[in-house]
């Protein structure tokens, strides 16, 4: 009786049951939202940046960007500097500022340098893992075209390109790599240098030469030069050709076959080590992506790993990619329902206050504390529940968007789903009781002599 | 008073489970920003000892094209700019010239450019330039034609000679298609892009502000320009874009980009990738401002729940008073029918919350001073240290939000007449004075 009573107090004062509610909901959709969506991204979001690129994720050798691992790290010294074009990588385009006027890069001491066979183990590492779908080590070369103009020829791996990115629809003009072009000197182009297909582009490839101080130069004055035949360019705008407003990434790149390239680069006497720029990561699905950064950041402090969406989102005009691995999520998620839970605990007290004459007259007719405690504890928990539950249908879809688009498997959505209502359901009917004890304090001491005495 | 101490000390006993619940609060608020202050003050610190300086005292402006406009867009996109303003005239050179705490002017042109060493920039500077003075050249002479240039010391190391020849080979600029540009803004292509350039010296750059190849750029300054609001706003070559502004103080830097601003209210800085881009923001400290803003981003966040926290706080410092004085406020109506007055009773109310918010301050001071330093150790591997000041930023800040949190329940308690305190009347929280 005294938990219909509670649920009938609670219907009774619908306004303050709905802030409670509202309260609640808040809270349980911060907890889903902050728990689940955070960590990665449907499916296709992105994907015209992820295309460009080739990967999700790209690990780069070096600093180029602070994080908390970075400061606790002393032997990096950060300098202010422009980003070499002669080391140039697919980001590239997406974060065009460091290379045209600088940011701070971490001079790492050369011990602790990443060499192309380091960059090979991690690529080897990481493809045993079972998030990975591939990784391998990304090579490029800088060249001048036709005239003066600065792009770079990358080496592509057509059967991922054409599995893993659907290439084909970036084709603006033409046609995509195929794996039959093989060792032919062909190539396709990205927008920026508007080659139209069917013409050959003359490239001056630098030779590699080696100064009287030992370091490696690229030998702009002793170029070869190669003609290449385009056969398509290629776009990578957001949401594809038909969406006119979309943000389009682009980078100077001429994609070329990984044979092709090799040839050219065994030709000029490029090592592995000349021409790796990093290691290109590929996912089976992207619904968990920022946690597997965060994760690869701190396993691989010699690098700077970059996922691919944050720097297309910064492109964008997004939020700027702090490259802080800084989990602050449960002490928001905390926080939250503390918040709602003190609401609820307020408008409790609130309630115990103005029915302090119902409780004396129950007391009175005989009602015990305990059954004084359930009503309110009834109350209090019921308004959490419906709050939880109204919080997690509101974002359950966003949540369910994310995993089903990556075709992560009926059993882990189900999963997902269940461990957000478990969760904050969970959290919020043990705040209700832990922040519904004040009042409930309140009510238990009102005893039938003071009422009826009109204290 | 005595009596108003009293009745506080009684209140505060009698609702000890409350006030025990504020204090919390406050001691939670309070511990939470020492906490974070402290761990950013060590991350700052961190950040700050690896950053290596400038030691450049200079403001570099990039201003391609030679003309501020306000800003320039996809042509078609927006209305043509109010108007263009030639900035590489002696008139406008001279106002900038003329700011407070600019000491000298000094304006280069700056390309990419491939060599036999890699792709550099090359850096010309109008003759005469003070910053050409400045620079610390340990072989050989400064150049003083267009076909000569200054080597970096690193690439004399890596074995160019002076007196020998560098191919440079000038590139030309690559825009990405979806770049927002003014399209009325033409500059006359270089009309040599391959050019054989003689090393007449060898210098140490200070600052990867001006540490590429030193070339020599006979200045095509503007005399006047008479068309406002022209099709095409075009420049013969050689077209200077980059202005080196010498400050008598550097660590007024920021001054002088304000006074800046204001002499060209339309064009600096947009939000948006534009070429032309007009960067004013490179200032002598720019890689320590650089470091601290990262090392701002480990803190951020922290910050934000902190800023929580203390709302939250005082939410819940608010909810404890007003409940606490919903609880009593038949007790308040009888002290006033006695005759207590309207100040006393609202001191009586503070006095309670004085003395709860100063021990929980004392103890979220206490409990900081533990988890610090048992419990935390800053980014830098260090136990974490809290100021004196920080004790007293803390301090203010939970007794602001005490005042803001029990403003209600005391403006109450002050304005309440007997009858509604004795029989549940809606009290005020201003009452108009007759």
């Amino acid at each position: 009786m005294f938990v219909t009573l509670g649920l009938r107090n609670a219907w009774r004062n619908r306004s303050r049951t709905a802030l409670g509610i509202v309260s609640m909901a808040i809270a349980a959709m911060v907890f889903t939202s902050s728990t689940t969506l955070s960590q990665g991204y449907p499916a296709m979001a992105y994907f015209e940046a992820r295309q460009l690129c080739g990967s999700d994720i790209v690990l780069l050798p070096g600093k180029t960007r602070v994080s908390q691992e970075d400061l606790a790290f002393p032997n990096i010294k950060w300098r202010f500097q422009k980003a070499s074009l002669d080391r140039p990588h697919p980001l590239l385009g997406l974060g065009r500022d460091r290379f045209t006027y600088g940011g701070l890069e971490g001079v790492i001491p050369p011990e602790s340098r990443v060499n192309s066979a380091r960059m090979r183990d991690v690529a080897i590492e990481l493809r045993s893992r079972p998030e990975v779908k591939d990784a391998h080590v990304g090579h490029a070369i800088p060249v001048i075209v036709v005239g003066s103009t600065f792009a770079f020829i990358e080496a592509r791996n057509v059967t991922n390109d054409l599995e893993s990115w659907r290439m084909e629809s970036a084709v603006r003009s033409g046609r995509y790599l195929t794996v039959d072009d093989s060792n032919s000197p062909v190539a396709v182009v990205t927008e920026w240098n508007a080659a139209p297909p069917g013409t050959s582009i003359r490239l001056e490839i630098p030779r590699i030469h080696v100064g009287q101080d030992g370091i490696k130069y690229r030998d702009y004055e002793d170029s070869r030069t190669t003609m290449v035949q385009v056969v398509g360019t290629v776009g990578f705008r957001e949401g594809g050709e038909a969406n006119p407003v979309g943000q389009i990434y682009s980078n100077p790149s001429i994609f070329v076959t990984e044979a092709f390239f090799n040839e050219i680069a065994n030709s000029l006497g490029y090592t592995q080590c000349d021409t790796a720029w990093g290691v290109s990561v590929t996912l089976h699905e992207i619904s968990a992506l920022e946690n597997f950064v965060s994760m690869l950041q701190r396993e691989y402090p010699d690098f700077t790993v970059v996922s691919v969406p944050k720097m297309a989102s910064a492109y964008s005009g997004g939020t700027a990619p702090s490259g802080v691995p800084m989990d602050m999520r449960k002490v928001t998620e905390v926080l939250s329902f503390l918040t709602a839970a003190l609401l609820s605990a307020t408008n409790l007290s609130v309630l115990m206050l103005s029915r302090k004459r119902e409780i004396g007259i129950l007391r009175s007719i005989g009602a015990t504390r305990w059954n004084i405690a359930v009503m309110v504890i009834t109350e209090s928990v019921w308004i959490a529940l419906i709050g939880a539950l109204l919080g997690n249908l509101i974002s359950q879809p966003a949540v369910l968007l994310n995993y089903l688009t990556n075709r992560v498997g009926a059993d882990l959505v189900m999963g997902q789903v269940w461990m957000n209502l478990r969760m904050s359901a969970g959290f919020a009917v043990a705040s209700a009781v832990l922040f519904g004890f004040l009042p409930l304090m309140k009510a238990l001491r009102v005893t039938p002599a003071a009422v009826l005495r009109g204290e | 008073m005595r009596d108003g101490i009293d009745i506080a000390g009684h209140g505060f006993r009698h609702r000890l489970g409350t006030y025990l619940v504020m204090m919390l609060l406050v001691g939670f608020t309070v511990t939470g920003y020492l906490t974070v202050n402290a761990y950013w003050r060590d991350a700052s610190s961190v950040a700050l000892g690896t950053v290596e300086p400038f030691n450049f005292p200079y403001l570099k402006a990039t201003v391609l094209h030679a003309y501020w406009n306000n800003p320039p867009q996809a042509e078609g996109d927006v209305p043509p700019p109010a108007e263009y303003i030639p900035v590489y005239n002696d008139a406008e050179l001279a106002r900038i010239e003329g700011l407070t705490n600019v000491r000298s002017l000094s304006v280069a042109l700056i390309q990419e450019c491939f060599t036999k060493y890699g792709i550099m920039e090359l850096i010309s500077i109008e003759p005469g330039s003070e910053i050409l003075g400045t620079l610390n050249i340990i072989q050989g002479r400064a150049p003083q034609n267009p076909e000569e240039i200054l080597i970096p010391k690193a690439l004399y190391e890596a074995g160019a000679k002076v007196g020998a020849s560098l191919l440079v080979k000038k590139a030309t600029m690559t825009i990405p298609p979806d770049y927002p540009w003014d399209r009325r803004l033409k500059a006359k292509p270089d009309p040599e892009p391959v050019a054989s350039k003689l090393v007449t010296g060898v210098y140490e750059p200070v600052s990867p502000m001006l540490s590429g190849l030193i070339g020599y750029l006979p200045v095509n300054r503007v005399d006047s320009y008479p068309e406002r609001d022209p099709q095409t706003v075009e420049m013969e070559w050689p077209v200077p874009n980059t202005i080196y502004i010498g400050l008598s103080d550097p660590a007024k830097a920021s001054d002088v980009i304000a006074y800046w601003n204001a002499l060209y209210p339309d064009m600096p800085g947009t939000d948006v990738d534009i070429i032309s881009p007009v960067k004013v923001t490179w200032t002598p400290n720019l890689p320590e401002e650089t470091m601290k803003t990262a090392a701002g981003q480990v803190a951020t966040p922290l910050f934000a729940n902190t800023m929580n926290a203390f709302a939250l706080g005082a939410i819940g410092i608010f909810a404890c008073m007003f409940i606490s004085f919903l609880d009593r406020r038949r007790e308040l109506g009888i002290m006033k029918t006695v005759g207590m007055d309207d100040a006393h009773t609202a001191a009586t109310v503070s006095l309670e919350v004085v003395f709860t918010a100063a021990l929980g301050t004392v103890l979220g001071v206490v409990a900081s001073l533990v988890i610090t330093d048992r419990f935390l150790k800053g980014i830098s591997g260090n136990a974490l240290t809290i100021p004196f000041s920080a004790v007293l930023t803390g301090t203010g800040v939970s007794a602001l939000i005490i005042a803001a949190a029990t403003y209600v329940p005391r403006a109450m308690s002050r304005q309440g007449t007997v009858m509604e305190l004795l029989n549940n009347r809606p009290i005020p929280i201003f009452r108009k004075r007759r």
